[in-house]
């Protein structure tokens, strides 16, 4: 029902589209324009501390109040950001950075390397409790040791050596720790402040940042208000005097208002909107490195047998999943880790790693072949499974088309059972289902961000899947400090997991953005960061 | 009329910590827990904010805890939005709501009662059917409808009102309308049936035979007693729309509590589920408290004994 009415209030929204008021154009004389950005993003961030939240919500914040040591600039490379140059050692473990000259926290006072050491510490501190610790304490030396209490805090190989100048020790060599360190995990927060005030960081009139911009006003539920820092390093080449994230849960309202010209862009057009907009020249489709699967149950009766579990995955046809029901501009993936990260031999991990008998349409022939061989001639005899998901309009749909598809491609049956979020997580942990909808989106552009979860002896997402030489192999390929080694090994390991079909691999998505043509120089990564510091408002 | 009071103030008690202790076994007896929700954690992780939160503990202390903090007054700290506490959500939340819930209450008497009472003198005419059958399409409609509608000509096709926001009076008029929709028809109908009700009683026709015109025959005679029920009802209304209401917020993008009230239970957001729920009932039992206390100054023959 509610669909319908926002395919209505959409239908309706186009045919205005040609009277619809474009943002006034108020008396722009000599070239410039007022440098003012209002953008509409989905939710509130669940905290205001960098160091703390591994919700995305917090991303237009964090990436555009805070800088880390290294950044990504409109061409998704990493620049330096706070650090001005840094070294690595030959073994690959030790990182000494130095800091620019004169850094300052937006109030003015000197930022440090102590600020950085100070932040990074709190991350291994069990009390503190980051939902991004692991993201610390897997990479950083004596981190696990020091987040499970039996090393204190000073014995983390995390040291600020001078004011200027921080030196990291890693437990193992890690290709991929500058990307990291590129998150807002890895931010610096204000030593004295944080110390003083655990809750620091909801203080709104005294927050201290050391990025591009600085918090003016935080309203919960209404939108994140921040002015141009005057005390940011590159503050003469920072254009925009106001940034305002305005919070819109209802997409529909937030396209219905950048239509109207009150905001400049926004986050995430309605699915049922796209078609209609995806020609137009402010709709943008970001690429992003994610991955939508499906999960398989290897334990379930009936998919025990890989050869099934390939059948499943080989009778989906994703080109029509992606045109045909979802409308979308997403990409078949082919495999576990999708496209994106770029080998030491420069070419992309995913078309290097092959995709293991997959194709984007479906291969029916192969599929029928494999469920035979796995003693399913007969396929009125296949055992009747449920294709769960979780409360989520995409994820619905994807449900809907594999349920038809498996009908109509191999003649199996299956049921669609459905769950809100932390209930399906729960029944995920418990193996209490068959295929079930779920997804990664790399927080850091690297495959490990991928295979990583899937390891260990408590993986975060349960297939019943386990395999010590993947373990192994992951391991491995961390402490490689010849890149294309660890590639290869990557690939080892990625082809070990593939090949047994734990996962029914789907589409890489794309977030969808509308941003007025007069904005310039903006950009969103594939991991989600906001690069809005060089943004220029044209005149209009 | 002191004991009364009195006893009514402890009923109230009672019934919150019932609410607090229902509030507290249902939410904990739905799967999933704070840090489940959305996310993704690695097991070490997850024990460790289980461990910064308490929520490791026996069921019987966590229960203790929040009852300890609750008679302070104190909610506790949120689980979802880290650094704040749920008194300051609450704090943040409600005046948007309830500024919005006001407004909509008295628009709703402003319109509803007369509404009613016109439908109730044209009974049977056109009129009165007419009123009908706006009530009707003001209960059945659901708000996100009349939201996405009025928001659609209002304020994109017209540009009368701003598309989002609490930022200025004006951005309240079409949530308000949204609000009100239901409270409005189900007050015209009340005050229509029960003034009908009352125009057939004894005391009217004597009112009527001693020559009164109708006017004073309704307005002197009719009217209190018709507006009983509508009193009645009004308190339990009242706090409903104070509380906000997650649809209306969400599509007008309102900062208010009723979007916040919903999602903690998605979020799992435990303590502020039960705070949330607890302040709704406070609210509640308030005024159906004040609602009873009206009933003797509308109508005297009602005691308050016992």
């Amino acid at each position: 029902m509610m669909k319908k009415v926002a395919a209505i209030l959409t239908a309706a929204l186009l045919m205005a589209g040609c009277s619809a008021v474009q943002p006034s154009a108020d008396a722009q004389t000599g070239g410039t324009a007022e440098q003012k950005l209002t953008f509409a993003v989905l939710d509130d961030p669940d905290s205001l501390d960098p160091n703390y939240t591994a919700n995305t919500f917090a991303g237009p914040l964090f990436f555009t109040a805070f800088e880390g040591l290294v950044k990504y600039d409109t061409g998704n490379n990493l620049v330096p950001g706070q650090a001005e140059k840094w070294t690595l050692s030959d073994d690959g473990l030790v990182y000494t950075f130095y800091l620019r000259d004169g850094l300052k926290w937006s109030d003015g006072t000197a930022l440090t390397a102590g600020d950085f050491e100070f932040a990074w510490k709190r991350l291994l501190d069990p009390g503190y409790a980051s939902q991004n610790s692991h993201l610390a304490y897997a990479y950083i030396k004596n981190g696990k040791a020091v987040f499970d209490g039996e090393m204190t805090p000073d014995q983390a190989g995390i040291k600020a050596l001078d004011d200027k100048t921080l030196e990291v020790t890693l437990e193992a060599p890690c290709s991929f720790f500058m990307s990291l360190l590129a998150t807002w995990t890895y931010m610096p927060v204000n030593k004295a402040k944080a110390e003083n005030n655990p809750d620091w960081s909801r203080d709104i009139a005294n927050y201290v940042s050391n990025g591009p911009y600085k918090l003016s006003d935080y309203r919960l539920g209404e939108g994140i208000y921040l002015v141009k820092n005057e005390n940011y390093w590159n503050s003469a080449n920072v254009k925009l005097e106001t940034l305002s994230f305005k919070i819109m849960q209802d997409t529909s309202t937030a396209l219905a208002a950048y239509e109207r010209g009150e905001l400049d862009g926004m986050l995430r057009v309605p699915s049922s909107d796209v078609p209609q907009y995806r020609a137009r020249e402010d709709f943008h489709s970001m690429p992003q490195f994610g991955n939508t699967y499906w999960l398989v149950n290897t334990t379930s009766p009936g998919l025990t047998d890989p050869r099934v579990r390939k059948a499943l995955a080989l009778a989906v046809d994703r080109t029509s999943l992606i045109e045909d029901a979802l409308q979308a501009t997403y990409d078949p993936v082919l495999g576990h880790v999708p496209k994106g990260y770029i080998q030491s031999d420069g070419k992309d991990y995913r078309e290097a790693g092959g995709n293991y008998g997959l194709k984007p349409n479906a291969d029916i022939e192969e599929a029928k072949r494999l469920l035979a061989e796995a003693g399913y001639e007969d396929l009125s005899t296949f055992p009747r499974l449920r294709l769960g998901y979780y409360t989520n309009d995409t994820a619905k749909k994807v449900a809907e088309t594999l349920q038809q598809m498996y009908k109509q491609n191999l003649g199996i049956e299956m049921d669609i059972v459905s769950a809100e979020w932390s209930v399906f997580y729960d029944q995920v942990v418990q193996l209490d289902y068959d295929i079930c909808a779920m997804g990664d989106l790399g927080t850091y552009l690297h495959p490990m961000a991928f295979l990583s979860t899937f390891a260990g002896d408590a993986p975060p997402l349960e297939t019943g899947w386990r395999n010590p030489e993947y373990d192994r192999l992951l391991e491995e390929s961390l402490k490689q400090t010849d890149p294309s080694v660890s590639d290869s090994m990557m690939h080892q390991a990625e082809d070990l997991f593939m090949n047994d079909f734990p996962i029914i691999p789907l589409y890489s998505g794309t977030q969808s953005m509308m941003m007025a043509t007069y904005v310039e120089n903006w950009y969103y990564s594939p991991v989600g960061a906001f690069v809005f510091d060089q943004i220029e408002i044209l005149p209009h | 009329m002191f004991f009364y009071i009195l006893k009514r103030l402890g009923l109230m008690a009672v019934t919150l910590f019932m609410v607090l202790l229902l509030t507290f076994l249902l939410m904990h007896a739905i799967p999933g827990g704070p840090y489940s929700a959305g996310k993704r954690l690695p097991p070490a992780v997850m024990e460790a904010i289980e461990a910064k939160y308490h929520l490791n503990d026996p069921l019987a202390a966590q229960f203790f805890d929040f009852l300890k903090r609750i008679v302070r007054l104190d909610f506790g700290p949120s689980f979802k939005y880290e650094g704040m506490s749920v008194n300051e959500l609450i704090a943040k939340g409600f005046p948007v709501s309830a500024t919005l819930g006001v407004f909509s209450m008295l628009f709703v008497l402003a319109v509803g009662i007369p509404l009613g009472v016109f439908a109730a003198v044209k009974k049977g005419k056109w009129q009165d059917a007419g009123v009908t059958f706006l009530t009707t399409l003001g209960v059945t409609i659901p708000s996100f409808v009349t939201a996405t509608v009025l928001l659609y000509f209002l304020a994109f096709k017209l540009g009368w009102f701003p598309i989002f926001g609490a930022d200025s009076l004006k951005g309240y008029i079409l949530p308000m309308l949204a609000l009100s929709g239901y409270s409005l028809a189900y007050i015209t109908r009340l005050t229509r049936s029960s003034l009908l009700d009352v125009l057939r009683s004894d005391y009217i026709r004597s009112a009527r035979v001693k020559g009164l015109s109708e006017g004073k025959v309704i307005a002197r005679h009719g009217m209190r007693n018709a507006l009983i029920p509508v009193v009645t009802v009004v308190g339990p209304l009242f706090a409903g729309l104070l509380m906000g209401s997650f649809v209306v917020e969400r599509i007008f993008a309102m900062p208010g509590m009723g979007r916040f009230f919903v999602q903690s239970i998605t979020n799992r957001d435990y303590t502020a589920i039960v705070g949330f729920t607890i302040f709704y009932a406070a609210v509640l039992v308030t005024l159906v408290f004040v609602v009873d206390i009206l009933y003797c100054v509308i109508d005297p023959r009602i005691k308050l004994e016992r």
